[in-house]
């Protein structure tokens, strides 16, 4: 059956709170409401409100009170409304729940997800299109993931409720109901770590995630019908830690890489993967390392001015096509 | 294995060395710490202590020649064990080289070659990066950054060694006249998978064509010429001296950059079998030096028709060997005819008339009489045109103008000059257009009287020939009267022609040359 990117995560949702009675969703608007999206629809009903809780509007306090739980055995799922606001919980994730295990000598852990609604492209201006997920990429301890398809919104999720340390989880606005999927029956996770393969080429490589990932493959479909070229597609899948192997092999493989993603440039992970590369693929690269990302600067309310801003298909296919002429 | 002696770095402010003597010869055996060479700078003078045991293979560095830190300055042959002890004496040979160098075992040499001294600061001392010359990647490595990097040789006569030792290996093996195969001087870097692959299959970048941006040859075009080579659709080039195979290949490629390095005047090196030609447009040699900003310099960017008279300078130079023949034009004649009409023609005209539009007809009428001399190179073909659309070299104040005077042969010297006059005025007005510059098949250039014995011109792409004229002055020439030789005061001027050896050979361009300095003198002009 077809499901959509954001059915998947309130399948695995509802699947992982049947699974473990440990689990439990925290964030604003989330019980009665069923989330700003509906990503948590249903949950309130199925699971009662000892299970399912509105919070007061403080991403200190939702994160703050989710490290706790964790710490005592629970696994908190918890929700940002909007990526966007993430900073506000800044402390409490780089410096609380990144650090526990460390502080603690390894004897005690933070398993929590702490789910952030990101991307842009909606017109939601800079408050509601932010891609904040570089600021968590350097930082030790936490695990970053951004699912591009259903299969993997639902396999990821899974494997982040059981997972033993913060996950953050940036799934794409855009994608919550622009991608569907048949999804198999039954339980299946998605392991964090490895990247995917989404299309196999030879002239060039891209390396994406999230909403570019959509955008890329797009991309790549055009560039070969018109220019013949084949395309290989990365989904790098899990931001934190990064795929090496992966992306050392698409790179040697092809010589030629391009970095897609819609946060912005400047410090975004593009860099580190372009570093990655430099550092270690040298010798079988073939032309520069290029980055396609959105311009450094917050986007736009205007719709005009959010295209002008954001990566797109066009521009993937402008660079995909430079790059190869190289 | 072969040792590297480079120039040490002899204190913070030191960048450059001269060698002042040298105290071993090629073929010498020597012993570790032995001393080598003098070496002077302008804080201290010292001896170079051989940084291992072996035989001299190679004095790199002449007496007298100053060379930037790092720049190697001879190669040792290192015998048996010693040659294990390369690297770190390699390193000892400057006495404050980084330790990068001195724990590095042979197998490990990469990661030696590939660290930068903390003492060799970049931007002077790239070469000091290879420390050894026995793995083929990092050398290649080594030698693309060396490319790349400022090259600190200071005046003309001491040519990058950094320059020259890392562009020599790539075109080492390259076959003997064939450099241009791919369009050299159109790409000379090479990214680095491509770099690796030449290394790998042996082959010679200078002959792979490039499909990529600007000519660069792409990994894919180095994968179409292997599966060419493997097809038997193109040759490899002629092996020379084990230049192919494999382990030699390095020592192989050391030997002419070696040599290259030697010479410091900028004059062609010494016979390189199997060599590309030095001085060819992007091919190995000298690189100016880095610009060094003094007081009072002011910079003047290229305006755009400057680079394009540049470029297109560059490009005839390049591509068509110029060959120079000059006459002797006794303008006596011609002098008097202009000094008859002068007034008249002013008057009916209301602008000068100038020596110009009389040599010009000249020229249209001797291009008449050798059509060969009015054509274009186009490809493999010389186009002889028809219609005479003679080139008129004007100075501008944005730098040189060649408006055309078309289908010459049909004016008058009045038509000619009238023409000459409108462009003339075209110009001043900045009214000229792309057609008035377009279409020449041949040139005539007239570049100020004064202090202009004579000169040649360079030939205006795609044309074959263009004539230059000189100063115009009185002389005591030898003239016959009545069957009489005597000494008599002559108007004279010198015309040069440049013309393009690819396809007019002596006699043509003499034969011409004669014809219109002939016409000129005989003035038989009508006005």
């Amino acid at each position: 059956m077809e499901v959509t990117y954001l059915k998947a995560i309130n399948q695995a949702l509802h699947e992982e709170m049947r699974r473990d009675d440990n689990v439990f969703v925290m964030g604003e608007d989330v019980g009665e409401l069923g989330g700003a999206f509906k990503v948590t629809e249903g949950l309130l009903d199925a699971f009662g409100e000892d299970r399912v809780i509105d919070t007061p509007i403080s991403e200190a306090l939702i994160v703050g009170a989710g490290v706790g739980a964790a710490m005592l055995g629970m696994r908190p799922v918890l929700e940002m409304q909007f990526g966007d606001f993430i900073s506000c919980a800044f402390d409490q994730i780089v410096n609380t729940a990144a650090t526990l295990r460390y502080r603690h000598g390894g004897r005690a852990s933070c398993p929590l997800v702490l789910r952030a609604p990101s991307g842009a492209g909606v017109h939601g201006a800079l408050f509601h299109s932010q891609n904040p997920e570089a600021w968590f990429t350097r930082v030790p301890g936490l695990k970053v993931v951004a699912p591009a398809t259903p299969y993997d919104a639902k396999g990821l999720l899974k494997s982040a409720v059981r997972d033993d340390n913060p996950v953050i989880y940036f799934e794409h606005k855009r994608l919550y109901r622009s991608v569907k999927e048949d999804l198999p029956e039954g339980d299946f996770t998605v392991p964090i770590g490895p990247a995917e393969l989404r299309l196999e080429g030879r002239d060039l490589s891209v390396i994406t995630y999230g909403g570019t990932m959509h955008q890329s493959l797009d991309a790549a479909r055009i560039v070969e019908k018109e220019d013949g070229l084949k395309v290989e597609v990365l989904d790098l899948r899990t931001l934190l830690p990064l795929d090496r192997e992966a992306i050392l092999a698409t790179a040697r493989k092809t010589g030629k890489v391009l970095i897609a993603h819609e946060d912005r440039l400047t410090g975004g992970i593009g860099g580190e993967v372009a570093a990655i590369i430099a550092e270690y693929a040298f010798d079988y690269l073939d032309g520069p390392i290029r980055r396609v990302a959105a311009l450094d600067t917050h986007v736009a309310f205007s719709p005009p001015l959010e295209e002008y801003i954001l990566p797109n298909t066009n521009k993937i296919v402008d660079a995909i096509r430079e790059l190869a002429a190289y | 294995m072969s040792i590297e002696v480079m120039m040490p770095q002899m204190g913070e402010s030191v960048v450059e060395g001269t060698v002042t003597k040298w105290l071993v010869k090629e073929g010498d055996r020597v012993q570790e710490d032995q001393p080598l060479c003098e070496i002077s700078t302008d804080k201290v003078d010292t001896e170079i202590p051989s940084p291992g045991t072996g035989v001299i293979a190679k004095l790199i560095a002449a007496e007298g020649e100053t060379l930037p830190i790092g720049a190697p300055l001879a190669l040792i042959e290192a015998s048996g064990a010693q040659a294990a002890g390369g690297a770190p004496a390699g390193g000892r040979a400057q006495p404050k080289a980084a330790p990068a160098a001195s724990p590095a075992a042979p197998g490990k040499a990469a990661a030696a070659a590939g660290a930068p001294p903390a003492a060799a600061r970049p931007q002077q001392a790239p070469p000091t990066l290879r420390a050894v010359r026995s793995e083929p990647r990092p050398q290649a490595a080594a030698a693309q950054s060396a490319a790349e990097a400022p090259v600190a040789a200071r005046g003309a006569n001491a040519p990058s060694a950094a320059t020259a030792a890392a562009t020599a290996p790539r075109s080492a093996p390259a076959g003997a006249g064939d450099s241009a195969v791919a369009g050299a001087g159109v790409h000379r870097r090479y990214s680095p998978v491509v770099m690796r692959m030449a290394d790998e299959h042996g082959i010679d970048l200078t002959r792979v064509p490039g499909t990529g941006m600007g000519g660069r040859v792409s990994k894919r075009d180095v994968l179409a010429y292997l599966d060419a080579l493997a097809a038997g659709q193109v040759q490899p080039p002629a092996a020379s001296g084990g230049a192919a195979n494999g382990a030699n290949r390095q020592d192989a490629a050391a030997q002419p950059s070696a040599q290259a390095v030697a010479r410091s005047d900028a004059a062609p090196a010494a016979p390189r079998p199997g060599g590309a030609p030095v001085g060819v447009p992007g091919g190995p040699g000298y690189r100016p030096p880095v610009y060094e900003p003094r007081e009072g310099d002011v910079i003047e960017p290229f305006t755009r028709r400057r680079k394009l008279i540049a470029e297109h300078m560059v490009y005839s130079k390049t591509h068509s060997p110029h060959v120079g023949t000059l006459a002797e034009v006794d303008l006596t004649r011609v002098m008097r005819l202009r000094n008859k009409h002068k007034d008249a023609f002013a008057a009916q005209e209301g602008f000068a008339l100038t020596l110009l539009p009389l040599a010009a007809a000249a020229t249209v009428r001797a291009l008449k009489e050798f059509p060969r001399m009015n054509s274009s190179v186009v490809g493999d073909s010389l186009i002889v045109r028809h219609q005479v659309n003679l080139g008129i070299a004007m100075d501008t104040e944005e730098g040189l103008l060649v408006p055309v005077l078309k289908a010459a042969e049909g004016m008058s010297v009045v038509g000619l000059a009238r023409e000459i006059e409108r462009l003339r005025r075209k110009i001043a007005e900045k009214k000229i257009a792309a057609d008035d510059l377009a279409g020449g098949s041949f040139t005539l250039t007239n570049p100020g009287r004064e202090g202009n014995l004579f000169g040649f011109a360079i030939i205006n792409q795609p044309q074959v020939g263009i004539l230059r004229m000189g100063e115009i002055k009185k002389r005591p020439v030898v003239v016959e009267a009545d069957g009489e030789d005597t000494i008599a005061i002559r108007t004279m001027m010198y015309l040069a022609l440049s013309y393009d050896h690819r396809v007019i050979d002596g006699v043509l361009g003499n034969r011409f040359l004669f014809r219109a300095a002939r016409i000129l003198e005989e003035a038989d002009f009508e006005l």
